[in-house]
């Protein structure tokens, strides 16, 4: 991977960040994480998980794609990591998102457009499996369109993993409520889906 | 004193802190009701998850390295605007240049609307209107045979008809007085009913000219031979006649 061989990477920094003090004087670390490693831990540690909320979030596997890929681009760009990475890429994502849905002009070009090996090397769903597997589909993707927005945002924030702090900092919630919050978006998710579609 | 809906959650999440934890699990372990809770938290989140989890697609095989390449490539955003502005502006210059073209007009209604110099809507007379012409007409070729039919005759108006030694047949009146159609050997001139004078010159070379109003023939030319209606100043000298387009 480009530029990882340089350091030993982010999560053993702190073996280069001996600091000493000698006589009153501080020496500095010996070697620091390049922005461009510490990028590169973060998009392996994040994209896929980024991508599965975005992709949960639009229905749009493609547009899901593009809105991630161009989430960590203009990270990139920045040039540095801002305090909490992982909800400014959340909030870059849904930003482009919003945008995307308001104008539906702009479609990046994908830089790999295939999709993941890992479908393929599953084997097949019997027909059956693949009725009920898109039927399954279809009624989770019309009780997500149905609920709230924000409740919609958080259940799927959640569900990726992501830390109550990174919630409600990406959705501008006070994080002392965000369990409570989470707790009325499960079951809000779960009444639609019954009343919808009876009990899973 | 039971755990409360926050505490549940953050129990559930690993979002407590460790004091608070340990608090929780102690209280836990002697309260069957907020066990309870906590397992029916659980088990919802797990199949709420389990039907969120049927909708996922693989993702993409993107590599940081590919994402950092595309982030230092040169961003042509700005250059693409402004060459979009450069292409709209080229645009609308051509489209302002054209002979003929209504844009001017238009420009010139809205400014001066907007400028409140005028208050009639745009699509009326602007300050940038090209003056209109003082007539309108049409020329055709005569052909072999050609019969210029006026559809309604008129109290006042005249057909005023010279020879000349041109190769086409030409029809002026005044603006807005008629409207002209040609086909087949034949010049329709829907006059309205107006009483406008009409100016037509026939070439002394044409074979067959024939003026008709309604289905009054009013003139005839046949090789070098002219007739036409009798009237008080249709004199026929050097060509010229006069004709009044009133029913006879």
């Amino acid at each position: 991977m480009e530029g990882r061989g340089l350091v030993q990477g982010y999560g053993k920094a702190p073996a280069g960040l001996r600091a000493r003090r000698r006589g009153g004087v501080r020496a500095l670390p010996e070697s620091l994480p390049s922005f461009h490693d510490r990028f590169v831990d973060l998009f392996d540690a994040h994209f896929q998980r980024l991508y599965r909320f975005m992709n949960r979030l639009s229905g749009e596997p493609e547009l899901a794609a593009d809105l991630v890929q161009e989430a960590f681009v203009k990270l990139y760009r920045r040039g540095s990591l801002p305090d909490a990475p992982e909800a400014w890429l959340i909030s870059v994502a849904m930003n482009l998102f919003r945008n995307e849905k308001s104008t539906r002009s702009r479609r990046l070009k994908l830089l790999t457009p295939a999709r993941s090996e890992g479908a393929l090397s599953d084997p097949p769903p019997s027909p059956e499996e693949a009725v009920q597997g898109e039927d399954s589909r279809r009624s989770v993707r019309i009780t997500l369109d149905r609920m709230p927005e924000r409740e919609r945002r958080m259940l799927l924030l959640r569900a990726e993993g992501y830390r109550y702090r990174d919630i409600a900092a990406a959705l501008e919630l006070n994080e002392a409520s965000v369990g409570v919050l989470l707790a009325r978006a499960r079951r809000a998710f779960r009444k639609i889906y019954e009343d919808s579609f009876g009990a899973p | 004193m039971h755990l409360d809906e926050e505490q549940v959650q953050r129990l559930l999440h690993g979002e407590l802190l460790s004091g608070a934890e340990a608090s929780a699990r102690e209280h836990l372990a002697g309260c069957v009701d907020c066990r309870r809770r906590v397992t029916e938290a659980e088990q919802e989140e797990d199949e709420v998850y389990a039907l969120l989890g049927t909708v996922d697609d693989p993702p993409p095989h993107v590599s940081a390295g590919a994402i950092a390449a595309r982030a230092r490539a040169p961003d042509f955003t700005w250059v693409r605007r402004v060459a979009a502005v450069l292409l709209a502006v080229g645009v609308a210059t051509a489209a302002y240049a054209v002979p003929g073209s209504p844009l001017p007009r238009w420009v010139g209604a809205f400014v001066g609307w907007v400028g409140g110099r005028q208050a009639s809507p745009p699509s009326a007379r602007g300050p940038m209107q090209a003056p209109e012409p003082r007539v309108a007409g049409i020329a055709v070729s005569p052909g072999q045979r050609l019969v210029i039919l006026f559809t309604s005759p008129q109290a006042e108006g005249r057909a005023r008809v010279s020879l000349t030694d041109g190769t086409e047949v030409v029809v002026r009146a005044p603006p807005g007085a008629a409207a002209f159609t040609s086909g087949v050997d034949q010049l329709v001139i829907d006059d309205q009913a107006t009483s406008a004078t009409f100016e037509i010159q026939i070439p002394r070379a044409a074979p067959w000219i024939e003026i008709r109003v309604g289905g009054d023939r009013i003139f005839l030319k046949e090789g070098p031979r002219v007739t036409a209606r009798a009237s008080g100043d249709s004199t026929g000298a050097a060509g010229f006649y006069s004709l009044p387009l009133a029913p006879p």
